[in-house]
């Protein structure tokens, strides 16, 4: 599956609206990014806890 | 001489003493405002009409002996992302661009009560997703960028018109112009001041704090936006939580403008890996000088290794586009071309990132914390370059390194400046040098949790033994024109 593809996929996942052309322009930039970011997968997390904060308290 | 060549400080003390108005300051800084700005391009909006009510207020009560501290009376300035009751606030984006809010941001309000004049609101990097600020210009060659997001702060200050300006941090918006541009720029702790009335990029990254002419100003302004908010889910109660309350400029040693203030037996960790990296040889001359002087000063320099240094760029983009996109959802589908191209294209790109991605994210945010605790057991503050990059030219802001690869200005300026949203811990920008070419750099001090005063009182020995610190650009002295590209401007 070449790079426009997947994106196309992806972005129908996301039902936001974009064009082809929008798809075919920024692929290099959308595909970057998702790389980037998915560099965080490559390390050992064991049974770290995120560091997403929510309290139940009302105060 | 103009009555804003003196520092904050010194028109505090004049001000109390009833030897200068808040309402000549305040006309200084209006005039001042209108001198630079065509040059510029730091303000979205000049609130002249409120600041001459705020200013004549103020002269009333110091006159009737209502005198409110060393705020009362001084001119500021504050990012068009702080709601500002009844006055136009943009984000720098057609998004926003008729936005008129109710209600002032909490800071806005502490200032306010703090005695300040608020003379107008500055342009951002649109929705503070960038670090360039296009619209505006550096004060010391403005065909260069001032920086961002907080761009227009940055400007703002470093030309003068203000002593102090409001900005944001989430990958470095405040310290990343304060570096450029010259100017002292303090990122609290996560938590410290609040952030409610702020348009968020990232509510797990965005922080609120000051942009100064000097370090003394920033430790003011912090001590007047400390102070729990239930209204945003991650302010501090720091009574509570067992952290150092009181004035952070009398704990940082500043009577006296600096004289208090010491770093001998103070351990500085030089880091060896990460902020080394791909930096301009210039910034790491000035980094390598205001090492040696803490050394000479008494401080104990101690080599540390930057843990999962790897990770913090991915995870730092991670958290941030996924939270900015989901922000912006909304307005993704109804009126997408409002945006302009680059915010449109990472809103866009945002939308793909996996869940599991982002929750992983967070999970490495939890082990960078942990090993950032760990190193800071060898060390009481890390000192490191602030940004890889002195300003670069707006019509190319990208750099090309010793190897021959090429990075983007925005990529190229977060890359240091990112842990210190990642971790939440304290950083404060200090000038320290000018290159060959007229340009500031700058040195980030990064403490512990809610160790303002430590860092403070480091900026305070630096500002004291160097002569770099303070200094306002000559705008009007070069061969200074009216900007001719003000992109995105609205």
């Amino acid at each position: 599956m070449t790079d426009p593809d997947r994106l196309r996929t992806l972005f129908t996942a996301t039902e936001l609206p974009i064009s082809e052309e929008r798809i075919e322009q920024n692929a290099e930039t959308f595909s970057g990014l998702l790389a980037l970011i998915a560099a965080v997968r490559d390390h050992d997390y064991g049974d770290t806890v995120p560091a997403t904060p929510f309290r139940a308290s009302w105060s | 001489m103009s009555i804003l060549d003196l520092s904050l400080s010194e028109l505090a003390a004049q001000i109390k003493a009833r030897e200068i108005s808040p309402v000549d300051v305040t006309e200084a800084s209006l005039a001042r405002i209108a001198e630079v700005d065509p040059h510029v391009t730091a303000f979205v909006t000049v609130t002249a009409d409120l600041a001459r009510q705020q200013a004549a207020q103020a002269a009333d009560e110091i006159a009737a002996g209502r005198y409110r501290g060393p705020l009362h009376g001084i001119p500021y300035a504050a990012k068009d992302l702080y709601d500002t009751a009844g006055i136009r606030t943009t984000s720098s984006s057609q998004v926003r661009a008729d936005h008129i809010p109710a209600t002032d941001a909490a800071a806005v309000s502490q200032l306010r009560e703090a005695g300040m004049i608020l003379v107008g609101k500055t342009e951002t990097h649109e929705f503070a997703y960038g670090a360039l600020t296009p619209q505006a210009g550096n004060p010391w060659d403005p065909s260069r960028t001032p920086g961002g997001s907080s761009g227009g702060s940055g400007a703002a200050v470093a030309a003068g018109a203000v002593h102090v300006a409001l900005g944001t941090d989430t990958g470095g918006s405040i310290r990343i112009p304060a570096a450029v541009c010259g100017t002292v720029g303090l990122k609290p702790t996560y938590g410290r001041t609040s952030r409610f009335g702020i348009a968020p990029l990232s509510w797990a990254l965005d922080h609120a704090g000051p942009l100064t002419r000097n370090v003394i100003d920033s430790a003011l302004v912090l001590d007047a936006m400390t102070g729990y908010d239930r209204r945003d889910p991650a302010s501090v109660d720091l009574a509570r939580a067992g952290h150092e309350a009181g004035s952070l400029a009398e704990a940082a040693g500043a009577s006296g403008a600096g004289a208090g203030a010491s770093v001998a037996g103070l351990r500085v960790g030089v880091p060896r890996n990460f902020f080394t990296e791909n930096v301009q040889p210039e910034v790491l001359q000035a980094h390598q000088a205001t090492l040696e002087l803490l050394a000479g000063l008494g401080a104990e320099l101690v080599e540390v290794e930057i843990p999962y240094a790897d990770a913090i760029i991915p995870t730092e983009w991670a958290i941030l586009i996924a939270e900015a996109s989901a922000y912006h959802l909304q307005t993704m589908r109804e009126r997408p071309e409002l945006f302009t191209e680059e915010v449109r294209t990472f809103n866009e790109a945002g939308e793909l990132i996996p869940a599991v991605d982002y929750i992983t994210a967070q999970r490495m945010r939890t082990l960078m914390q942990d090993a950032w605790r760990e190193m800071f057991e060898s060390i009481d503050v890390l000192v490191a370059p602030t940004v890889a990059a002195t300003a670069f030219e707006r019509s190319n802001p990208r750099v090309t390194w010793a190897d021959g690869s090429t990075e983007e200005g925005t990529p190229a300026y977060v890359r240091l400046s990112a842990p210190g949203n990642l971790t939440g811990l304290p950083v404060l920008q200090v000038p320290n040098s000018f290159t060959a070419d007229g340009l500031p750099t700058g040195v980030q001090i990064i403490g512990r949790p809610f160790a303002e005063s430590t860092i403070l009182t480091v900026g305070l020995v630096l500002e004291a033994n160097t002569d770099v610190v303070g200094r306002t650009a000559p705008v009007l002295d070069a061969d200074a024109q009216p900007v001719a590209g003000q992109e995105g401007r609205l």
